[in-house]
């Protein structure tokens, strides 16, 4: 069979066989996986990623210098990406969700403490009660607006198809979402302390400062960066339609011309503009543009760090280019 | 290039990293920074915390 379907028989029955398979099997995929239980799955809503392995939790420095050596080797123009029109969470977001993987204890205490109170605005299942505790959380972070959520909400139990879906939407549930998402944003209490959370852990600035870093991997790894419209500067955005929102080009304009040539301590005292990731970016691509082969994936190469830090470090010489 | 940045803390403390021999230029910042082993990453990241660097090995390698 495995021949079959890669093709090994000659055959106009073989190669139809082969192309319905192929044709079939990515959408019964996405609908099945990406488009259902990653909406029921909610262990680290980061990892609920399309093209992504929730069983995966994380990767070793050394399993990411073997991927970008094989991508140099094999697939040097291969297209790389932190977000899309598709992803379910923004790259930002998801930097954001993976610092509290490093918190779980003092995570998993505060979500019980968040359900518990929040209970009053009446929760009707778990599991969707905890994509919308941590959803409701970087929301927040979104000014909160409320009608976004709501319609996230929806989306993302109509997916879950447990207690309502695109078929057969129910009502009453939906309804009792939006009002248990309403009353909790407007829940002086629960905010006070979910902004407790987030200053504690420093949640906001970590969360820069890991989207820095992975998009000067997504600009330096082997491969072709592809920026998303409107990730050139933070963009805490969730699925369609959230992510499909107009970008303001004339603001990320203005804001590129003025720091271009700035000092970097003006840069980086615009960080709530997100001028520091802007500035990290058009660095990078004026390099490439520049010298091309300097990101060329030729020689790529891992450093080594060692100390008492050593795991919190990726090195690499991308061609000389120390990340 | 900072990873689980929680558990960093914002402190390197006295961890290192290995450049290759040579001198490097900053692609950011334009600095200079000489090449060698056990490279402090506090110093790498005194002005921006993600350095990305080229130098005379890449250069000469082609």
């Amino acid at each position: 069979m495995g021949d079959l379907l890669l093709v090994q028989y000659e055959g106009a029955n073989e190669a139809e066989f082969s192309a319905r398979f192929q044709q079939v099997t990515p959408a019964v995929m996405a609908k099945g996986v990406e488009d259902t239980a990653f909406y029921r799955y909610n262990r680290l809503v980061s990892l609920n990623e399309v093209g992504g392995d929730p069983g995966l939790f994380g990767r070793s420095v050394e399993a990411f210098h073997a991927h970008c050596l094989k991508t140099a080797e094999k697939w040097p123009a291969t297209m790389l990406t932190l977000s899309t029109h598709d992803t379910k969470r923004s790259g930002d977001v998801r930097a954001r969700t993976n610092l509290l993987s490093e918190i779980p204890a003092e995570w998993e205490s505060a979500v019980r403490r968040w359900a518990e109170h929040n209970e009053r605005h009446r929760a009707q299942d778990s599991q969707t009660e905890t994509s919308n505790t941590s959803c409701t959380r970087r929301c927040r972070s979104l000014a909160g607006r409320r009608a976004r959520l709501v319609a996230f909400l929806q989306k993302a139990a109509r997916e879950a198809n447990v207690h309502t879906s695109w078929i057969n939407p129910v009502q009453a549930f939906e309804d009792a979402l939006t009002q248990f998402a309403g009353s909790v944003m407007a829940d002086a209490e629960f905010k006070s302390d979910l902004e407790s959370f987030i200053g504690r852990h420093q949640l906001v600035a970590l969360g820069r400062l890991a989207s820095l870093a992975q998009t000067t991997l997504l600009m330096t790894s082997p491969g072709v960066p592809d920026l998303y419209q409107g990730t050139e500067v933070w963009n805490l955005s969730l699925v369609d339609p959230d992510n499909r929102r107009p970008v303001d080009f004339g603001r990320l304009a203005s804001l590129l011309s003025e720091i271009r040539s700035a000092e970097l301590s003006d840069v980086m005292a615009r960080a709530d503009e997100g001028a520091p990731k802007l500035w990290l970016i058009n660095r990078l691509l004026e390099q490439r543009r520049t010298d091309p082969e300097l990101f060329g994936s030729s020689s790529y190469m891992p450093l080594t760090a060692s100390g008492a830090k050593a795991r919190h470090t990726v090195g690499l010489s991308a061609i000389a280019c120390w990340s | 290039m900072p990873r689980l940045v929680v558990g960093l803390g914002g402190d390197w403390a006295d961890t290192a990293i290995d450049i290759p021999d040579g001198s490097w230029g900053s692609l950011l910042t334009g600095e200079e920074q000489e090449g060698g082993p056990r490279v402090p990453v506090a110093e790498l990241t005194r002005r921006f915390p993600l350095p990305s660097w080229r130098g005379a090995p890449y250069l000469a390698s082609r």
